[in-house]
């Protein structure tokens, strides 16, 4: 699963366009500012967390990342 | 507390945040001489209007002499006793019949400084054609109103500003706004002092099928108001005196060892001034300076601290979607989970 957290609390308007004009379909969250700087320590964006099936954070990516890079962390949170 | 009735005697006029102001009590009475300088205390009752959102508070301000002018300082309560905003205190230095200049301005309680300039830029007016301030209603610029004066009963009388000159375009472009009525209303005694004041206007955003009207209101009346001694006058200033530098830590997040020092500062006179005119804000000031204080030890580099997160549970939150629904990490618990933190610039 994905969640998209907006960290730069863009307006609902304006994250609404993006989705429509890109079509995306993860489920997007908003206003996650303070979650994201506060609770996951986020210096840069985009940054992304893993977290496996029992709940635990396996990776962090801060900044751009290589597809090879984001599914190398993918299978650490599935184990294999 | 002793205090004197505020303001009905026409002498007193020139305490002006709370009642009147400057410009004002120029064209209307004398003004006194500058030495003359006292200090005041008023209570307000706030009631903000922005579409659904109602927000009511009540704010005590202080009026204290201050280098060329004076200083108000507030602090702001909700009737559930929290401050409506993320700052328990607030000051404006008001230098001769200058515009006022915040100094630890709270932009998270905008409202207590939309009231404290509107009533400072209303009062100035004339009869007739002219411009009121938009501040009030959340618009920063100026509005063409037209003037005029309404006698009331017991000699009060109203001043009246209503929008002049029809429909004004306050954005155009695809997201437009439009301003289609605007209103202000100063309640003043006989004596001159403001009683109350409202500012209402409506606002339309969009066009055509797609106009969505969204109503604007600041409505603040004088619940009480008076003289105070020189002694509690002096208390409070001392109290701002003593508050004012660590605020300033506190606001900007300096560094641990930055609010350390304005900890033991604090904590050396904290006790003296608890008992002042200004005790609560300390008190909640030592509660800021314990949370300021432990965000402060964490490692400055968000990489450093996020290192520690690996292999441990992943922190709880509950934010909405775009569709308003409330989403929580522990809704996908036994998922395997992708955070994408993303943002625009």
């Amino acid at each position: 699963m994905v969640l998209a957290i907006n960290a730069d609390n863009d307006s609902r308007t304006r994250i609404k366009e993006f989705v429509e004009e890109n079509d995306l379909q993860q489920r997007m969250l908003l206003r996650g500012d303070g979650v994201g700087f506060q609770q996951y320590h986020l210096k840069r964006l985009p940054t992304v967390y893993f977290i496996d099936s029992s709940g635990d954070v396996v990776a962090r990516d801060a900044g751009y990342q290589s597809y090879d890079q984001l599914e190398k962390s993918l299978k650490k949170a599935l184990g294999r | 507390m002793r205090s004197t009735l505020w303001a009905e005697n026409s002498n007193l006029n020139f305490l002006v945040p709370l009642t009147l102001l400057v410009a004002f009590s120029t064209t209307v009475v004398a003004l006194p001489p500058q030495e003359e300088s006292p200090s005041a205390k008023a209570v307000w009752k706030v009631e903000r209007v922005r579409g659904e959102e109602v927000l009511e508070y009540e704010v005590t301000i202080y009026q204290v002499p201050a280098p060329g002018g004076h200083r108000w300082v507030w602090r702001a309560v909700s009737p559930d006793g929290s401050y409506p905003g993320g700052f328990p205190i607030g000051s404006l230095l008001v230098q001769g019949s200058s515009r006022p200049r915040p100094e630890l301005f709270d932009p998270l309680s905008p409202g207590v400084m939309e009231m404290l300039l509107s009533v400072h830029a209303a009062t100035g007016k004339e009869n007739g054609l002219g411009w009121a301030d938009g501040t009030p209603v959340g618009l920063r610029r100026q509005i063409p109103v037209e003037r005029s004066e309404v006698a009331e009963p017991d000699g009060n009388f109203s001043q009246i500003g209503s929008l002049a000159g029809g429909d004004v375009q306050v954005r155009g472009g695809s997201r437009s706004l439009t301003m289609t009525e605007f209103s202000e209303t100063l309640l003043m005694s006989a004596g001159g002092a403001l009683k109350s004041a409202n500012w209402l206007a409506t606002l339309v955003r969009g066009e055509d099928e797609n106009a969505r009207t969204e109503k604007r209101q600041l409505k603040v009346e004088r619940l009480e108001a008076g003289l105070i001694e020189e002694e509690e006058s002096k208390e409070v200033q001392d109290s701002y005196e003593f508050l004012a530098p660590v605020v300033r830590v506190l606001r900007k997040g300096m560094s641990l060892a930055a609010v350390e020092l304005a900890e033991t500062m604090f904590n050396k006179s904290r006790k003296d001034y608890e008992k002042g005119p200004l005790g609560e804000v300390v008190k909640e000031v030592a509660v800021l300076l314990k949370t300021s204080k432990r965000i402060a030890s964490q490692p400055l580099d968000p990489d450093v601290r996020a290192r520690k997160m690996i292999g441990q549970p992943a922190p709880a939150f509950t934010l909405e979607d775009i569709d308003g629904k409330e989403v929580s990490l522990e809704d996908y618990r036994g998922k395997t989970l992708m955070l994408a933190f993303w943002g625009y610039s």
